[in-house]
């Protein structure tokens, strides 16, 4: 049995096809059209998803889309009726999409594919719950989706067991705990449904004095269900966030390219800490509720790897699971799950282990690239060649772009369109930020480490999540090893650390610990590959053109080597044309 | 000659989508006033509240049950 997931029309467009259990490929539409958060109709990522599987669209035996868009309709045309006469340029600017295309999805698909056969609808947070869950090692769990909004619901909890799921609670829009979190990065002068996780970082440099001031804003019971005082807010009509009320009790909204003072890095740290408290209170109830030692979470909230990072230790839940792509972007592969193996009864086989579910290209492909562009390479004989090459150049502190295999699902590079360099050095994050990411300088940069050295340097939990695998915990670092570590230690003394395991990634582990006989530490700085502003890099040419255009000094792509400085005439600014 | 019909053309264009863009506007603003304000005095005479803006709170919590939609296949195949 074939299932094509599909999200589209919300943010993070994204398809994914199960095949007799498998979920075969995973991809979003962003990294092919090159447009970040691409919300448009999944076509590439969709013709990708088929041709992996090698199957036409007509032998998909069904479609699940990755909402129920009628009652989300509802939901959006409920807003603009309690706020009326307020809010018509909002109305005016969401209406056309509505009546163009996502009152006609189920017209959309069938035309835009020439597909004949069924499509079902799977309410959002069934999505968001089924990408987890049927996802995951465990034969039963606890779930907790928590997002921005869906249809109606912000936030849900149930229980799983075998194939099926059952949501049993929710909390509804507008109470939510993605949008007051989304409130506050807008306040605080940067892109909302994208800096949420700078947010995250800056909360690290910050004390939570306004934690009393949130406590006003938002009203936690002490089941930890939570409701917002909407009079702080105005995002149920208007496309901006906080309110007057808002600004009253917090001070002016930052603008984007203001200073980030104190008071901003401590609204940070406060806003952080009451939605961790928040989720620690729900999850503990949770766990009384069901005596289930496993939990499940999914939704934006559950990109949050500061929290992420604390839960088995505030709470008594043991084991904990979370995809690569817990956003809106993974609904397509929970809707998929959750047709094939609870709609449809197939028993569950699979387990998702790795990241790693976009397109590849071989060597041959490669070189073809190279060649028509007359770039000037070297080749690698074998593995054992390149990965003590590169681990030299790393070790030397070069910058290196790692372009490997299939590309990963979700929003972070997990080492296969990753740029690799010395974590040891501790000018390196000065240095990356001024050859490519030109990032806020309270930004820290991301570690990855070989599974069985985790223990050496980071403070983590007994048994490691699996969700540590895909960039989604933050752990302490060990006090006497951040000193070796300077370009990867946060303020606060933390990691967001990737786990690689040998079997996820072969070439990538064999790199690391080449990179650790070198320097004594087995640990890469590994942060996404791509130009400020743009998705990570797909293919061969997006992976050229963001070295040329930056200031990465070498590519490794498959098994040739480019130098940055072999190629003058290819050399381009990214910087003139980088956004947020 | 060529070019000016080259601009004026273009010109043609742009006030064809000026035009179709504030027909556009004028229409939304038309549903907008008739269809949701309509709506919106209906409900105020009959106190139906469409946002729970005050969640509502049962057993001194803010959980709500959850109705399912994707019980069944049948349910699933709807679009609401
Ligand atoms: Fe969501």
């Amino acid at each position: 049995m074939i299932v094509l997931g599909i999200s589209a029309f919300s943010h993070d467009s994204s398809a994914a096809i199960i095949k007799d259990g498998e979920l075969v490929a995973a991809a979003e539409e962003e990294r092919f059209t090159r447009k970040k958060h691409d919300f448009s109709f999944p076509y590439n990522a969709i013709r990708f998803c088929l041709q992996k599987a090698g199957v036409t669209i007509n032998q998909v035996d069904c479609i699940a889309f990755y909402e129920k868009p009628l009652l989300k309709f509802e939901r959006i045309m409920s807003q603009f009726v309690y706020s009326f006469p307020r809010g018509f340029t909002a109305f005016a600017k969401t209406m056309p999409s509505w009546i163009n295309e996502k009152l006609h999805i189920r017209g959309i698909i069938k035309r835009k594919l020439k597909y004949l056969g069924n499509i079902y609808f799977i309410e959002h947070h069934l999505a968001h719950a089924a990408s987890s869950y049927l996802m995951s090692p465990f034969s039963e769990s606890v779930i907790l989706t928590v997002d921005g909004v869906g249809e109606w619901a912000s936030a849900t909890y149930g229980f799983a067991k075998d194939n099926e799921i059952h949501l049993e609670k929710e909390i509804r829009f507008p109470h939510s705990l993605g949008l007051l979190y989304s409130a506050v990065t807008g306040y605080l002068g940067m892109s909302v449904n994208n800096s949420e996780y700078k947010v995250m970082g800056l909360a690290a440099y910050g004390k939570p004095l306004y934690v009393d001031k949130f406590r006003k804003v938002l009203d936690v019971k002490k089941d930890g269900s939570f409701a917002l005082d909407m009079d702080y807010f105005v995002y149920h009509y208007r496309m901006s966030m906080p309110s007057k009320k808002f600004i009253e009790e917090f001070g002016p909204a930052r603008k984007k390219e203001e200073e980030i003072t104190e008071r901003h890095k401590d609204i940070a740290a406060s806003l952080q800490k009451v939605v961790e408290d928040t989720l620690f209170l729900i999850i503990r109830n949770l766990h009384t509720k069901y005596s289930c030692n496993n939990l499940c979470m999914a939704g934006g909230v559950a990109l949050n790897s500061v929290a992420n990072g604390k839960i088995l230790k505030e709470t008594p839940f043991k084991r904990f699971f979370i995809q690569p792509a817990a956003g809106d972007g993974g609904t397509s592969v929970g809707a998929a799950a959750y047709v094939y193996y609870s709609l449809f009864g197939n028993n569950r086989s699979f387990v998702m282990k790795h990241a790693y579910l976009g397109p590849s290209y071989t060597d041959e492909q490669i070189k073809k690239y190279l060649e028509h562009y007359h770039v000037k390479y070297t080749l690698f004989k074998n593995d054992n060649e390149l990965t003590t090459n590169v681990a030299k150049l790393i070790y030397n502190n070069h910058v290196v772009g790692w372009f490997q295999g299939r590309t990963e699902f979700g929003p972070r590079a997990l080492g296969a369109r990753s740029i690799l360099s010395n974590p040891c050095n501790p000018k390196m994050r000065g240095i990356l930020n001024l050859k490519v990411k030109h990032r806020e300088k309270f930004r820290p940069f991301a570690p990855v480490i070989c599974v069985e050295d985790i223990h050496d340097y980071f403070d983590v939990d007994k048994e490691v999540p699996i969700a540590a695998d895909y960039m989604l915990m933050v752990y302490p670092i060990k006090k006497q090893k951040q000193k070796l570590l300077p370009a990867v230690t946060h303020v606060d003394g933390t990691g967001r650390l990737q786990v690689i395991r040998r079997e996820q990634n072969p070439r990538y582990y064999s790199l690391i610990k080449e990179f650790g006989k070198l320097s004594k530490v087995p640990i890469l700085i590994n942060t996404s590959f791509n130009i400020r502003g743009e998705p990570i890099v797909c293919t061969p040419h997006d992976a050229y053109l963001c070295m040329m255009g930056t200031g990465i000094d070498y590519l490794v792509m498959g098994n040739y080597l480019i130098k940055r400085d072999d190629n003058p005439k290819h050399m381009w600014d990214s910087e003139k044309y980088a956004t947020d | 000659m060529k070019l000016f019909f080259k601009g004026f053309a273009a010109g043609f264009k742009e006030f064809g989508h000026s035009i179709s863009k504030t027909i556009n506007v004028v229409t939304l603003l038309f549903v907008f006033i008739f269809g949701i304000g309509l709506v919106a005095l209906f409900s105020k005479v009959g106190r139906k509240k469409f946002l729970p803006m005050t969640h509502p709170e049962k057993d001194g919590s803010y959980w709500a049950d959850k109705a399912s939609t994707n019980k069944t296949k049948e349910e699933s195949l709807r679009p609401f």
